[in-house]
Parts: structure tokens; sequence; C-alpha cells
């Protein structure tokens, strides 16, 4: 559905700019990703960046909830589940940037030593499982790809039971607490980015009412 | 052709054929009048020599058949038929400027069962009402004292008649008026039945044409709405004129704001400068009317329409501490429809029905 409004160019409505504008807000949430990526756990010098870009990531889901309402007004019989759609991605897309900033936040509060520590190798990894789905779910927003779309829902199944199982091994290990918190959160903040990724990525697989769902 | 682009045709050509319609029922009401001859003529401008009478019988047709165009596009035929003066024909038309902000007042019920909405709506929609209403109660005094507006629209009617306004306008009534003729011929020049007819047409003609601008503007306009809506007032005026020309109806634009000013995305004052260039945007009716009867006082009431709202926003917008005037009024109405919302039922019916009635009763 995306594809043919992206598409349309003779007719651009409010709703082409806010997948637009949506999309955008993906790129600028995997630059926030990327940037906690090279110390996962540790002071980032670039935490400046990753502030704008998270005030840009909320003023632009107002931006779009604006867009889509205003586009129901006009038209209210035209579009009506790539709308609601539409609202569902953007409070997803707002929801990654937001816990991108929260492992941001983690870094400059933890003191752990990152690189001797075997819970953040696990972490790095998660990460770098997660990294690409960006690409992927913005690819399928655009493409409309329902293929793609079900590839990440299908990854984040398996990031899920990644995190699950390291969150219990934090929990039942013997580190103490300033180590295994920060750890355990952000496992945690890791498993929540791809879920909301492959909540984006649902609305393209699923229908509406499925929407945040499993693949259906 | 792709099936939009054949739809879009259809539309334009609709348009066109429903605009001559209602050119024509202009023509013919005006021949109507003059059918029913000079005595019924006498009696109606004895009517509203008062120009109180004029008034608010203007708010009720307008009230009751819910478009401004229609009560002017009737005044404007009746000066072409002789049935009534433009000194008349003025208050008529002011009348109906307040008539036709009803609709947005009646839009906004539909948040009635939700307070806060409902109070954002009716205050974005009143602030027309109030606007309105202050307009009048400087102008129309004005006007019975100095008939500055009928001057002012005399002027303007001679400037563009020596400009060759009127042989620009040949071409309209060339067109219309072999049917208006036939039509009169059809209707054995009974003026009873050729006024019925030309009310009937007129008002069909109207609501087609609304409905078909609507779905061909309304449409293709929302980007637009969004980029200037929320811009600067002069740009949001501006684009509150040129969406009303184009639609044919301030009702209809200022009518789909009123859902954006409930959700609290648009504020009173980001929507007043567009309700004012709204005012503005519905005059151009009365001039095509005006123009397809190729009578130069028709013409006259059609450029007062124009100058009484450019005057009115003259007056009140400039000045911030009058500008807030309308704001305020229609913030105290919502205020108090917190505290009951029959108070907003009430200010509909006694603003626009009731007391219109009671006084045009009286007054006659």
């Amino acid at each position: 559905m995306f594809k043919e409004i992206i598409g349309s160019q003779k007719r651009k409505t409010l709703l082409y700019d806010a997948i637009l504008e949506v999309l955008e807000m993906l790129e600028r949430a995997e630059r926030m990703y990327e940037l906690t990526c090279t110390g996962l756990l540790k002071p980032q010098p670039d935490a400046v960046d990753i502030e704008r870009e998270d005030r840009d990531i909320n003023a632009s889901e107002r931006m779009v909830r604006r867009m889509v309402f205003e586009h129901l007004v006009l038209n209210p019989k035209q579009d009506l589940p790539t709308s609601l759609s539409i609202l569902s991605i953007v409070h997803d897309v707002e929801r990654t940037g937001d816990y991108a900033k929260s492992l941001m936040e983690l870094s400059h509060w933890s003191n752990a030593d990152g690189n001797s520590d075997l819970y953040m190798d696990e972490c790095q990894r998660l990460h770098r499982a997660i990294a690409p789905l960006f690409a992927q779910v913005l690819e399928a927003l655009r493409e409309s790809d329902i293929n793609r779309a079900r590839q990440v829902m299908r990854q984040h199944e398996e990031i899920k039971k990644q995190s699950d199982a390291l969150l219990e091994r934090i929990i039942q290990g013997d580190r103490p607490n300033n180590e295994a918190v920060p750890h355990a959160l952000a496992a945690r903040y890791l498993r929540r980015i791809s879920a909301h990724l492959s909540n984006v990525a649902s609305s393209i697989a699923n229908p509406f009412d499925r929407v945040s769902g499993k693949e259906s | 052709m792709k099936r939009e682009t054949i739809q879009l045709w259809a539309q334009l050509i609709g348009l066109v054929l429903i605009l001559y319609i209602f050119l024509v029922s202009i023509g013919l009401l005006g021949d109507s009048f003059k059918l029913f001859g000079k005595d019924l003529a006498h009696q109606l401008i004895e009517m509203t020599s008062n120009p109180l009478v004029g008034l608010f019988a203007g708010i009720l047709a307008t009230t009751l058949a819910q478009s401004s165009s229609t009560t002017t596009s009737i005044a404007v035929g009746m000066v072409a038929g002789g049935a009534l003066t433009i000194e008349g024909a003025i208050p008529v038309i002011m009348g109906a400027n307040i008539g036709t902000s009803v609709t947005n007042t009646l839009v906004s019920m539909g948040h009635i069962t939700r307070k806060e909405e409902f109070k954002r709506a009716l205050a974005g929609a009143t602030v027309h009402d109030f606007f309105n209403l202050i307009a009048v109660a400087i102008l129309l005094p004005l006007e019975i004292a100095f008939g500055y507006l009928q001057h002012l629209s005399e002027k303007a009617a001679v400037i563009f008649q020596g400009v060759g306004g009127m042989k620009f306008a040949d071409p309209l009534k060339a067109i219309t008026k072999p049917v208006v003729s036939w039509l009169v011929e059809l209707f054995g020049s009974n003026p009873i039945i050729c006024l019925i007819a030309a009310l009937v047409i007129m008002y069909i003609a109207l609501k087609f044409l609304v409905d078909l601008a609507r779905g061909v503007v309304i449409k293709r306009s929302e980007r637009y709405l969004h980029r200037y809506l929320f811009g600067a007032a002069p740009v949001a005026m501006l684009f509150g004129i040129i969406l009303t020309i184009m639609v044919q109806s301030s009702s209809i634009t200022t009518s789909m704001i009123v859902p954006l000013i409930g959700a609290g995305i648009l504020t009173l004052e980001q929507v007043f400068p567009f309700t004012l260039g709204a005012n503005i945007g519905t005059t151009v009716t009365a001039m095509l009317a005006a123009l397809a009867t190729g009578n130069i006082a028709a013409v006259t009431v059609a450029f007062a329409h124009f100058f009484f709202n450019v005057s009115g926003i003259a007056i009140v917008y400039p000045i911030k501490a009058i500008r807030q005037i309308p704001l305020k009024m229609a913030r105290a109405l919502a205020e108090m429809t917190s505290r009951s919302r029959l108070y907003a039922v009430a200010y509909v019916i006694l603003a626009f029905y009731a007391v219109p009635l009671l006084l045009v009763l009286v007054w006659r």
C-alpha cells in the first residue's frame, strides 16, 4: 500500500508526505542506533547528536500525526487502512529512537569495562544482529515487500530468544549489581528496538488488526 | 487515459455545465420579476426599505437555504429584475454574510459529546459569526447614515463599465439569454412558475456546483492546506480567498477546518485570517451572477458584497485590540458551553432562526 502512494507522482497527497517523513524518521533512528554501536555501555562523544536526533524524531512524529489527521478530515473515505497503519508505524519508529537514546544514557551512567566482560560480548552480538534490520525494514516499507517484512519478523523472534537467554544468565550469574544491571538493561533495550522494528514490518506483512502481532 | 484523469475531466465538464445552468437560473429570476410587473416590485421595495428587515431576512433566508450564495444571487437577480433597490439589497447581503456562518457552527455540534473538543470546535466556528456580527454592527449604521458602500460600489461599477467590464460579460449574457427566453416561453410567461423554476434550478445548481467543486478542489488541496494554513496570517487569508473562490462556498471552506480546530491542531488565531479570506472569496458567486444579468445595478450589488467584507477586515483585523474582540467573544461562548452545552444549541436557535424570524415579522 505504501509503494502505490510513494510511486504516485501525479497525485501527491499528505499521506505521501507522511510516508516520506516516516522513512526519514527510520533513517534517523538507524543513525542513532549506529552511534550506540561503537561503544555500547561506554561513554559516547556523540551524545549531543543523539539528543538532537531524538528531538527531531519526536517532532516528526507529531508532524506525521498532523498530516494523517488532516488527510482524514479532508478525504475521510480514502486510504483509511494506510492512514491508521502510518500512525501505528510512526509510534514504533519513535520508540526505536527512544531506546537508542536510552542505550546512550546507559553508557554514560555505567562504569562497566566493556571489552573484557562476557556479557558485553553477547550484548555486542545482539547489537550487530539488530543493525541490518533497519535497512531491511526501510526497504520493505519502500517496496511494500511482504517477504522482506516477514524475514524481519522472523529475525526478531531469534533475537528475542537470544536476549531472553542472556537476561536469564545475567540474573543467575554472580556479577555485582553495578555490572549486571547495565547489561540486563542493555539486553532489554536491544530486544525492544528489535520488537519495534518487527512491529513496523508487521504493518506490511499482517492484516491491520494483527499489526504488532506475530507473523500471520 | 487513466481512470483518474477521465474522472477529473468529467468533473470539470460537469462544473462548467452546472455553472451555465446556475447562470441561466439567475437570468430567469430577473425575468420573472420583470414579468410580475411594477406592483410587486413596489411592494418588495417598500418592504425592504427598512434595512433591518432586509438584514434579518438575509440572515433567515441564508440559514434556511444553508447557502449565502443562494441569498446573494437572489438579491442580485431581484435587483436586475427591478424588484429590489441597491439600497435595499445591501442589508440583505450583510444578513447573508451572518447567516452563512451557521453552517460551520452546526458542524462544530458534531463534537458536542466531547466537552473539550467541542469547546475548541465551537470557538473556531463562532469566530466567523462574531466577526460578521461586528462588521454588520459597525457597517450597517454607517451605510444607513452615509450610504458609503452604495456610493463606493456604484463608483466601482461605473469604472468596471468604463474599462469594458460589461462588454467582457456580454458573452455570458449572450449564451444564457436564448435558454432563459426559451424557458420563459415554455412556462407561458407565467411569473409565478418562472420564479419557482428559477429558485429551484438555482438551488439545485448551486448545490451540485459546490458538491462537484468540493470533489475536485478539496481532495487536491490538502497539501496546500497543510502548508498555508499554518503559515503567516496574510498567506492563510489569501489561501482562504483562493480556496473559497474555487469551491464557491465559504460554508465548505470554513466547515472543513472545524475538526482540525476541535482536535487542537489549529488555533483560533490561525483560522481567523483563513475565515476572513473565505468571506472575501465567497463574493465571487454574486459577481458571476451579476455579470450574467448584464445589469449594472446588479454588478453594483456584487461590488457592495465585496466592499462590505473588505471593509470589515480593514476595520477589525489590523489593530490587535480590535482583532481580539471576535476571538474573545468566541472563547467566551465556548467557555459558557463548558458549563452547559445547551448554551450552544440556544445560541444557534436564537441567533440564526428565532430572533431573525421574530424581527422580520415585527418590522415587516
